[in-house]
């Protein structure tokens, strides 16, 4: 992959990231005025107009939009009106927790995916495979809210193990991690089982045993790396979409991460921390695209750009 | 005694059709040295007889249900898996026909020809570097050191082919066998793909079986030629007495179907029909419906391969007479 290949995307990332920031600007304006939610109820018109005047609400959409999009250039994202700190700050005191919890589910489920749909394609149409089968699907349509209560239920509240919720020591991450784990350990298996089975029958793996390869050589050197490739850009989906927060587990279990805090954002009319947190996802999500490309090609010498 | 020697070998395979017989009784000898073609329509069995010497066949949905494989005085079918795959590669080699597909796409080629030498465990790990090296020079690979490291799709069609070549004769086997070779490559490319396999394979007096539906690489390779139809071995024989002497109606078909530059005869004769459905064989001789000889016995018993004069062996109730 070369610098020129790099310059490319990161021109049309930019672009993108240009088109969502202003489809953010205008989307978070028409979820309402933050000083109705922000001033009581009898507030006299001259104490709203003078919150509209120090936010600068009063002006043309357009004269907003053209000093708003001075500060994007500066990477300016404003004062937060709930936190009353510069934006960006909350956003990134939050966005390590959110990448971490997801960085260790979709990790933990991409490696027991491999081992769960690898044992599975081997034992094809066998009562292993049946039950992977069945297990797989299950974890892939649960709900994770319902996913997340009942494991409140069951560990925090019936066996008192695990906290019911916030933030602190390693026992905060356990249930939230268990949640966001099941959809794409459940999507994983299916994908590496087909994967696996098409690459156990392509005519290499014929060649690898008609060259004396045992079992354990062909399964893992031979099949399983070419098995890898759809699993690989399933999860890059996965962690794109993580990258967001794992919203509802995020809710859920009172957990600081960006998901959390961009709905919260939303509630509470807070459009600077609602556009940083977009930005800082949207260029998370950049890179964790990037970082798939690569993989990508790292495990197939065919997708390598020139 | 034969290097090789399969006996009434019976393999099916189950399919949503039913249970199909893809060799029914497949039974012939490879001398030492000897270059025997296995000549053959496709779903013949060719392909089959091959998987079934490499254990390649995957049970289930395949099943070798009757017959002995003896490779070098034992029978091979009843051996414990690891052993069958401590021959593969080592002692008895197979070549695809597609080298495209037949190649992990994900390694490059110098790493998997070294994988042959890894497996076996019989070159030290410090000279096999440059065992792939002089394999990739014997097959004539240029600029042996850079290819190595390259990937199957950075190749031709024929240079894949060599490749595979060099994999295969990687540990001097005994037996090479060739699944069709070349039906994959340009013209010009399968010459020179089979004057390779023909030097490779003498360098180290190995035996070949050559897997082939053409006629022109049999003449120019074989020493002797076994012809299937539908599953059985239908005529044995030396190349020249084949060639000049069909004694199996199906082996004469075939040949009267080909152009000849030593003959004057300017028709070409098909063989009626077409190849019959595996899954619904006619009753008795196979190839009777297409064949202009047959009669009611046809149609009743299967006729048994019979010795004809020395290294001659057809299956036929009525054989064509020379004439």
């Amino acid at each position: 992959m070369s610098l020129a290949y790099f310059v490319r995307r990161i021109i049309f990332a930019a672009l993108a990231l240009a088109a969502l920031m202003t489809s953010a600007f205008i989307l978070v304006r028409l979820t309402g005025d933050p000083v109705n939610l922000y001033l009581p109820v009898d507030a006299s018109d001259a104490a709203r107009e003078a919150m509209r005047v120090r936010l600068g609400l009063d002006r043309s959409l357009l004269a907003q939009f053209l000093d708003w999009a001075g500060d994007m250039l500066r990477l300016d994202f404003g004062m937060s009106l709930w936190h009353n700190r510069p934006a960006m700050d909350v956003v990134l005191e939050a966005l390590p927790n959110t990448l971490a919890l997801g960085a260790i589910a979709l990790t933990l489920a991409f490696l027991a995916a491999i081992v769960a749909g690898s044992i599975a394609a081997v034992n094809a149409g066998g009562w292993i495979d049946r039950g992977i089968n069945v297990l797989s699907q299950a974890a892939a349509s649960v709900p994770d809210f319902w996913l997340g209560l009942m494991g409140v239920l069951l560990f925090a509240v019936t066996f008192r193990l695990l906290p019911t919720s916030g933030f602190g020591g390693p026992v905060y991450w356990v249930l939230p991690i268990a949640c966001l784990f099941a959809r794409p350990f459940g999507t994983l298996v299916q994908i590496v089982r087909g994967s696996m089975i098409e690459a156990l029958n392509a005519t290499f793996v014929r060649t690898a045993r008609a060259k004396g390869a045992r079992s354990k050589r062909v399964i893992f050197v031979h099949a399983l790396r070419n098995a890898l490739l759809p699993a690989v850009t399933v999860t890059g989906d996965l962690a794109a979409q993580f990258a967001g927060g794992g919203g509802v587990v995020e809710v859920v279990f009172g957990f600081p991460g960006i998901g959390k805090l961009l709905i919260d954002g939303i509630l509470k009319r807070d459009f600077a921390i609602v556009q940083a947190s977009i930005f800082a996802v949207a260029v998370v999500i950049f890179i964790i695209n990037i970082l798939v490309d690569m993989l990508y090609a790292s495990i197939d010498p065919r997708v390598r750009v020139e | 005694m034969a290097l090789l020697e399969i006996k009434n070998l019976q393999v099916s395979f189950d399919t949503a059709a039913g249970r199909i017989l893809a060799l029914n009784g497949v039974s012939f000898s490879l001398e030492r040295g000897e270059v025997l073609a296995l000549l053959g329509e496709s779903g013949s069995g060719k392909s089959v007889t091959a998987a079934a010497i490499m254990d390649l066949i995957t049970d289930p949905p395949g099943a070798i249900n009757e017959g002995t494989i003896h490779f070098d005085g034992t029978d091979i079918l009843p051996l414990p898996q690891n052993e069958r795959r401590d021959l593969c590669g080592s002692r008895i080699a197979l070549i695809f026909q597609d080298a495209l597909a037949a190649l992990n796409p994900v390694y490059p080629v110098g790493w998997q020809i070294a994988e042959t030498f890894r497996i076996h465990g019989r070159t030290p790990a410090g000279g096999i570097n440059q065992a792939v090296l002089d394999l990739l020079t014997a097959v004539g690979i240029p600029d042996p050191g850079r290819r190595a490291k390259q990937y199957p799709h950075e190749f031709s069609g024929g240079m894949r082919q060599r490749i595979m070549i060099a994999m295969a004769v990687a540990l001097e086997p005994d037996i090479i066998i060739a699944d069709e070779p070349t039906t994959a490559l340009d013209v010009t490319i399968q010459a020179q793909i089979v004057d390779l396999l023909d030097r490779v394979r003498k360098r180290s007096d190995a035996s070949m079986i050559f897997i082939t539906h053409d006629l022109g690489v049999v003449a120019e390779l074989a020493d002797r030629v076994a012809v299937m139809y539908a599953g059985r071995i239908v005529e044995t024989a030396d190349v020249v007495e084949l060639f000049e002497d069909p004694r199996h109606p199906y082996s004469n078909g075939l040949l009267a179907s080909q152009p000849r530059m030593d003959s004057d005869e300017t028709e070409l004769l098909p063989i009626p029909g077409s190849a019959p459905n595996p899954a619904d064989l006619p009753s008795g001789c196979a190839f009777r419906t297409r064949c202009s000889r047959s009669a009611d016995i046809c149609a009743k018993t299967v006729p048994a391969l019979q010795s004809m004069g020395p290294g001659r062996q057809v299956a036929c109730h009525f054989p064509v007479v020379p004439a």
